[in-house]
């Protein structure tokens, strides 16, 4: 390359340095560039020699005056010229900042509403479980009412079974209550001798020596009546049953007379004998006595026997059904503790325990059968 | 919204090469700026010289 003056050498190098600072080479070409440079000043120098311009005489010192000025002028210009160019990339950079605000606006603008939407979101979310919150307790209430009507169902029929129970005992207690027949038994001849002894008084305590049940029981006894010092009532006719075939007058007659004395003090003749005294003595398979003489004793002796004979049962049987009383009323008070008892109630607690505990079982059952079935499905494989 | 995103990051891009740019017009804006200095500089040692001889 030739140069006609320093001016064109100037240049070069200036070139050469835009490219240095620009950056944008390799080594191998930093190095050619930088030994082109130093090449180029020393041919500058040698140039300056020769054309005079490196003299100190006025007119060389002119000549390097213009030159300098000329390439100050150069560089004002390519100065400009950058300039410009900064100025239109800064442009560029801030139409793109302008975009960069819009987008930053428009991402605000977004996040404000997706911020609304998300608070909107919210409420909603608030609303939804309040209205969850509500019907679970619509569900606890309904199945707390549930297992109340259950637990009292439940109680109500525990309670009438006991008191079926409590029912049937009583029933048994007032079968054991009422007479037995040996009771009965023994009662009859007890009101047989009560009744007959009146008319032979003599026979049982000369005899046995025995008492009779109003004697033992210290009841009072009636004494003989005297019918001369009784005053006869008049008094309507009582029905008897009459062993012997007497007229309708005469059993008029007679009744009128004794009707008073008929139930306390029995006839002197065992004629007219009242109607229970003669089912008595049939139910009992013993002779309606005839005489007080001759039938009396003997009925009376047989009467006695029998009560003697039904005492001792009768005493057994009545310590045995006061026994099985005894029993009977505790299991009565047992059973009634039973229905008071808190313990033994039904209460809503208790069924909804009964449901966990069935509910579980079933799940237990369930799991069981699967374990069964995938236990057989590897048996068949 | 993925248009958008695309967008935003082709204009970061851009950006970023403006920028880098411009540094390194500045760069040779400052170089030159250094150069015209020297000249001044030399202009005035030779006016001075020259004025020096002419008086």
């Amino acid at each position: 390359m030739s140069f006609k003056s320093t001016a064109e050498i100037d240049g070069r190098i200036h070139d050469i340095e835009s490219t240095l600072e620009s950056g944008r080479f390799t080594l191998s070409e930093e190095r050619q560039m930088l030994q082109e440079v130093t090449k180029l000043r020393k041919m500058r120098k040698a140039l300056e020699n020769m054309d005079g311009t490196s003299g100190n005489d006025v007119a060389s010192l002119r000549l390097r005056l213009d030159q300098i000025k000329l390439r100050q002028g150069d560089a004002e210009a390519r100065i400009t010229a950058k300039k410009e160019e900064i100025n239109a990339v800064n442009a560029q950079i801030d139409a793109l900042n302008g975009i960069r605000a819009v987008e930053q606006a428009k991402r605000a603008d977004s996040k404000t509403e997706i911020e609304g939407l998300r608070k909107e979101l919210d409420a909603e979310y608030a609303k939804k479980k309040a209205a969850w919150d509500e019907y679970l307790q619509a569900k606890a209430a309904k199945e707390a009412a549930y297992h109340r009507m259950v637990a009292k169902k439940e109680e109500q029929a525990r309670v009438n079974l006991i008191e079926d129970e409590i029912d049937e005992l009583e029933r048994k207690l007032g079968r054991l209550t009422s007479e037995s027949v040996i009771d009965k038994k023994w009662n009859e001849c007890t009101n047989l001798i009560n009744f007959f002894l009146p008319f032979a008084p003599h026979v049982l305590e000369s005899e046995s020596g025995t008492t009779t049940a109003s004697t033992a029981k210290n009841i009072r006894k009636v004494d003989q009546i005297d019918l001369s010092k009784v005053q006869v009532l008049k008094k309507e006719d009582e029905c008897y049953f009459v062993s012997s075939k007497a007229s309708k007058k005469q059993q008029k007659k007679s009744a009128a007379s004794d009707s008073a004395v008929a139930s306390e003090a029995p006839a002197a003749d065992l004629t007219k004998l009242p109607f229970h005294i003669l089912a008595a003595l049939t139910d009992m398979t013993l002779p309606i006595p005839k005489s007080v003489e001759n039938d009396l004793p003997d009925l009376l002796r047989t009467i006695q026997s029998r009560r003697n004979d039904l005492q001792e049962h009768r005493d057994a049987s009545l310590a045995e059904m006061e026994q099985k009383r005894n029993v009977i009323i505790k299991e009565i008070e047992i059973l009634r503790n039973k229905i008071e008892s808190k313990d033994e109630q039904i209460t809503a607690s208790v069924v909804k325990k009964a449901e966990k505990a069935a509910a579980s079982e079933e799940t237990a059952v369930a799991q069981e059968e699967e374990e069964e079935a995938a236990v057989d499905e590897q048996a068949e494989n | 919204m993925a248009g958008g995103e695309n967008l935003s990051e082709k204009n970061k891009k851009l950006r970023f090469e403006f920028i880098e740019k411009v540094k390194v017009l500045r760069g040779e804006l400052k170089a030159i700026e250094d150069e015209r200095r020297t000249l001044s500089n030399q202009f005035s040692e030779t006016l001075e010289t020259l004025k020096k001889k002419v008086i």
